[in-house]
């Protein structure tokens, strides 16, 4: 995108000269680097190796630094503790919070960035206001609001897909980002095609959206990112456990009879291991979603 | 490239996740509810029992949960219609779970919960109609009880809670690190005694091996222990004063202080952490309440033999060695649709030989409800506990326990301690000192006063 | 946004008139009403219940909750922790960041891409993971940091029981998270400085720490500025680290604003007091985003 062709263009402007400076500064420079990546990653390597002890293992001391032998064990017993559900439970929560919040948010924003109206300002500040309030408070009031509502439910919308989904889908930050990218929009292309006699909808629709493809897609998977992370909230409204979610369900086995440390730290991994798999196919989108809220502000 | 092939790499580990996880789920999932039929074809006689039915729900934690899942057969022999689903949930979600629960009106909780003796009146106060009135059903069994801890569970005039377990503490003590430091575990009376005991033991296996383990920043477990043996638990007086300055509350903090400095403490975090002590041999104590012995028993079977039990130490010769840690109740949530069935798995848990038996053999319940006693296992001797009957030893304990207060503000309690006995053995401040501030801290958030 | 003002060919009538202003609205309603049942009403409910005293509930409306905080040497103490978290933890990750970023953008790098993300990753890492593996490493008697520090021959580190300890591993564990995040969007920024100006700055003599301070600095204030806001808002809401990692420990040398909202809330169940401390957080991060706002535009005058 726009960032990767600046840079390279800088990249190519910027060698002749740089090049002649002395190879120390070079060394100096990756070593740093170096060391930098060496502390980002280190973790997670260790995250994967105690995932693979027995749970014995993963307290022994000196600690392990190459993998174990019990990966498959501990995978197998996370499968009999509910793992396999809360997996789907996850998948299930995050990828319709990713395409409603996509939906919802775009619509808002085109409508703060291509539209005067009144009141305009006041609710978006209102949106961003918002994001001051700790979420813990609301976690109260909004847990009585799910138990009251029997809404197309035979009971109430505890430990319901619908209660931890509906929460975060006005969501400010989609909101403000969908309203960054659609400024960039050129109002003749909307025009044009009202005069072509387009509805709103359809220049909403036909028009607009498809332009935004890549910041669509940048919010869909922060959203995908935040639900399938989000901890605190599916903890207090899921109280079935065949509805938890996967870092419900890990947290678990912290407070279980049976603390088995290898599952623990497994079932932690294979957290983990999607995220960074949406996070190397998609990581395009996930840099210019960390941008579009920064700089094009 | 590097990056592409990182990517298919997962996306394989991913699917082969996902396609054993297929196979291995449909497995599992089916004695998960057989357990609970096995009494469904039992044509039962009393025709009380059979005309009970529904389903309930119960939450728990750790071997507490399990224990009640032992239960369950043989109540389903007696109620063969009503289908109980024990689920173990952690232990603090529980209490968040609750919170959230009682403040939305008691929706989402279960039919019945676990809460523990000394957190009942917190919610209690809080939510005084948050659990149902069992004083009509229970109140028959007020004498069969423990009186100390029936005294907990009625509030007001009114029953909101059975009593569940009791827990009388041991020291439970690695014999063979003993044998190995030639300390004699019957010699050890006091606590001095069991520090000179801990530092032979931390000097013949090298320092490898510390005293007891003690989660110094957010636990005071042995502070609480430690005053209950000395009659001033916890941290307020009956008049609802603050009394955590008495010189007996010093005491135990010293006694702490000592151990720490001399090296004999573990720091170790969270029950994780207690229990990762355990098992590793990391320690040669662990003073707890009887319930530990089914954490050590489960976690730690390769031990088994190694471990046995004695009366804590008290703080002089011939002074008091009984004291409580912990123990629980189990409350029926107001909102639960079916109060009769969750009474009726109640009543056949708490209130009969049977259902605190099996708890108390397989996991180290101790009944509150005397009637129990009666039964052989506490005089028989326990193979894993180096062959002893140390059932006995906690029976005769039980009666001389001191009596303990607790009060709505028990938690904040617990928190002001837990930030004392930090400052003391991490930071050197005197116990007296770090007591006083703990006091005006907890006279700032509860407004009580401080007792003389 | 003239395209309010562009008449459409068919609008005539006071009917199509009427639909016209409505449609920024209707485009709004899906996002305005989820916002308002599931975030502004249960804000305005529990600000409501702040103004109702915890320890005397019969007084109706009250302003004792908030008596109540202003003397509460526990709420004192957890604004001094999560402020002087603040004051450290904020400009150590955003220079690392910078200072990344700077290295990142120089032409002697190479794997620039492969770099970016792998200082990206943490980022994504749910937070109960950062704090599990974390804790592993910092273990006092059996971690791997530990290990390591006594194999250098020193002696461990107390990491979760000295105060000092326990607020740097704080720092360590939020900056190991949040710094590649930073660095991203500076990097951005940095790449969009036209070269030019480096160029001729270079010709007229300037060094590298010249170019950086005279250039550099200017051209991102308003980036920094972004940043710098919403790592404040982070930090002075800062839960999740200090709750799972250090537990608030020792002696509440971490505890934070938010964590002591969750034990007000959770565990000695206070909701109109805990709802008092939530509404003096958010003034709090509004006072301080101010602030920061106001430091940026007098910069600016000048």
């Amino acid at each position: 995108m726009a960032v990767h062709e600046s840079s390279r263009s800088a990249a190519k402007v910027q060698t002749r000269p740089v090049a002649r400076r002395n190879l120390g500064r070079k060394f100096v420079l990756y070593t740093f680097l170096a060391l930098g990546s060496f502390i980002s990653l280190f973790p997670f390597y260790y995250m994967f190796v105690q995932a693979s002890q027995p749970s014995s293992e993963v307290l022994r001391f000196p600690p392990h630094l190459w993998f174990g032998s019990a990966a498959w064990t501990n995978i197998v017993g996370l499968w009999n503790n509910g793992f396999g559900r809360a997996f789907l439970n996850s998948v299930i929560i995050a990828f319709v919070s990713a395409v409603l919040s996509v939906f919802i948010a775009s619509m808002a924003g085109y409508a703060f960035a291509k539209f005067r109206f009144w009141g305009r300002s006041a609710i978006f500040g209102l949106f961003l206001l918002v994001l001051m309030v700790p979420y813990l408070v609301t976690a109260v009031p909004l847990y009585k609001m799910m138990a009251s509502i029997t809404l197309f439910s035979k009971d109430n919308w505890l430990s319901t897909y619908q209660a931890v989904i509906l929460p975060a889908l006005a969501n400010p930050f989609g909101i403000f980002l969908m309203r960054q990218s659609m400024h960039s929009l050129p109002d003749d292309l909307l025009d044009a095609a009202r005069i072509d006699g387009a509805n709103e909808w359809r220049v909403f629709w036909n028009v607009a959206l498809p332009t935004m493809r890549p910041t669509l897609a940048a919010l869909g998977i922060y959203s995908f990112m935040f639900q399938w992370n989000s901890f605190f909230w599916p903890l207090i409204v899921m109280r079935e456990k065949s509805m938890e979610t996967l870092p419900v369900r890990i947290n678990a086995l912290v407070g279980m009879s049976i603390i088995d440390y290898g599952q623990l730290m497994m079932g932690t991994a294979l957290t983990t291991l999607p995220i960074m798999m949406i996070f190397l196919f998609f990581q395009r989108q996930f840099i210019s979603g960390a941008l579009a809220g920064a700089v094009k502000g | 490239m590097v990056r592409k092939m990182g990517a298919m790499l997962l996306v394989v580990l991913l699917s082969t996740m996902l396609l054993s996880a297929c196979g291995t789920d449909e497995a599992t999932s089916t004695p998960a509810s057989g357990a609970t039929d096995s009494g469904a074809t039992n044509t039962n006689s009393s025709s009380n029992a059979s005309e009970l039915s529904g389903e309930i729900t119960v939450w728990g934690w750790n071997v507490a949960a399990e224990g009640l899942k032992a239960t369950v057969e043989d109540f389903n022999k007696k109620y063969p219609n009503v289908k109980v689903n024990v689920e173990d949930v952690g232990r603090l979600d529980v209490y968040d779970k609750l919170t959230a629960g009682l403040q939305g009106g008691g929706a989402g909780l279960p039919d019945v919960v676990q809460v523990e003796s000394d957190r009942m009146d917190v919610y209690t106060s809080a939510f005084p109609d948050g659990f149902a009135d069992l004083t009509d059903k229970a109140g028959k069994y007020k004498d069969q009880f423990d009186p100390s801890k029936w005294a907990q569970s009625e509030i007001n005039g009114k029953i909101r809670s059975i009593p569940w377990d009791s827990g009388p503490t041991g020291l439970w003590y690695r014999t063979d690190y003993f044998e190995q430091a030639g300390v004699d575990p019957k010699s050890i009376e006091t606590w001095d005694d069991l520090i000179a005991a801990g530092e032979k033991i931390n000097a013949a296996t090298g320092g490898k091996v510390k005293l007891l383990p003690v989660d110094i920043v957010a636990d005071d477990a042995g502070f609480r222990m430690m005053t209950s043996e000395l009659g001033v638990c916890c941290y307020f007086t009956p008049e609802g004063k603050i009394n955590v300055t008495n010189k007996e509350s010093v005491m135990a903090m010293t006694k702490l202080k000592e151990m720490y400095d001399k090296g004999l403490i573990a720091n170790i975090s969270g029950w994780d952490g207690v229990v990762g002590a355990t098992k590793n041999g990391d320690v040669a104590t662990v003073p707890f309440g009887v319930w530990y012995s089914g954490t050590i028993m489960d976690q730690a079977p390769d031990l088994s033999g190694k471990w046995d039990v004695m009366l804590l130490p008290a703080f002089e010769k011939g002074g008091n060695r009984a004291a409580n840690l912990g123990g629980s109740t189990l409350a029926i949530p107001a909102s639960s649709k079916n109060i009769d069935a969750a009474w009726a798995f109640v009543e056949h848990a708490l209130a009969s030989k049977e259902g605190q038996n099996i708890m108390m053999e397989k996991f180290g319940l101790w009944p509150s409800f005397i009637p129990a006693y009666e039964a052989d296992l506490y005089s028989q001797p326990v193979a894993y506990f180096n062959n002893q009957p140390i059932w006995k030893m906690f029976a005769d304990e039980v009666s001389k326990i001191p009596s303990a207060t607790y009060t709505k503000d028990y938690a904040k309690g617990q928190a002001a301690i837990a930030e004392a006995q930090t400052k003391v053995l991490t930071q050197g401040m005197a116990p007296e000192q770090a007591l006083k501030e703990a006091a005006d801290s907890l006279a700032n958030q509860t407004g009580r006063e401080i007792a003389q | 946004m003239r395209s309010d003002v562009v008449e459409p060919r068919r609008s005539s009538g006071r009917w199509l008139q009427w639909r016209r202003k409505s449609t920024p609205y209707l485009f709004l309603l899906p996002a305005l009403l989820i916002f308002a049942i599931f975030m502004l009403y249960p804000i305005i409910s529990s600000l409501w219940l702040s103004f109702h005293s915890q320890l005397n509930p019969e007084t109706g409306l009250s302003l004792d909750n908030y008596r109540r905080l202003w003397n509460d040497r526990l709420f004192r103490k957890a604004l001094i922790n999560t402020v002087f978290l603040l004051l450290y933890q904020v400009p150590l990750q955003l220079s690392l960041a910078m200072i990344l970023a700077v290295l990142l953008n120089s032409a002697l790098v190479k794997f620039r891409g492969a770099l970016r993300l792998v200082y990206f990753l943490p980022a994504i890492t749910a937070l109960f993971a950062v704090a599990l593996i974390f804790r592993l490493l910092l273990d006092e008697e059996r971690g791997l940091i530990n290990y390591v520090i006594e194999n250098l021959g020193f002696a461990p580190v107390h990491w979760m029981t000295d105060a000092w300890a326990a607020k740097f591993s704080l720092v360590m564990a939020i900056t190991w998270r949040w710094t590649g995040y930073n660095m991203v969007i500076y990097l951005a920024g940095l790449q969009s400085i036209p070269y030019d100006l480096y160029e001729a700055a270079e010709l007229d003599g300037a060094d590298a720490f010249d170019r950086f301070t005279r250039i550099t600095l200017p051209l991102m204030k308003p980036t920094i500025l972004l940043t710098t806001v919403l790592s404040t808002i982070g930090t002075l809401q800062i839960f999740d680290e200090p709750f799972l990692l250090t537990r608030n420990g020792p002696a509440n040398e971490t505890l934070s604003m938010a964590t002591l909202l969750y034990r007000t809330a959770f565990q000695t169940i206070e909701p109109n007091y805990a709802s008092a401390i939530a509404y003096a957080m958010v003034l709090i991060i509004v006072v301080f985003s101010l602030i920061q706002f106001r430091v940026a535009q007098r910069g600016e005058d000048s």
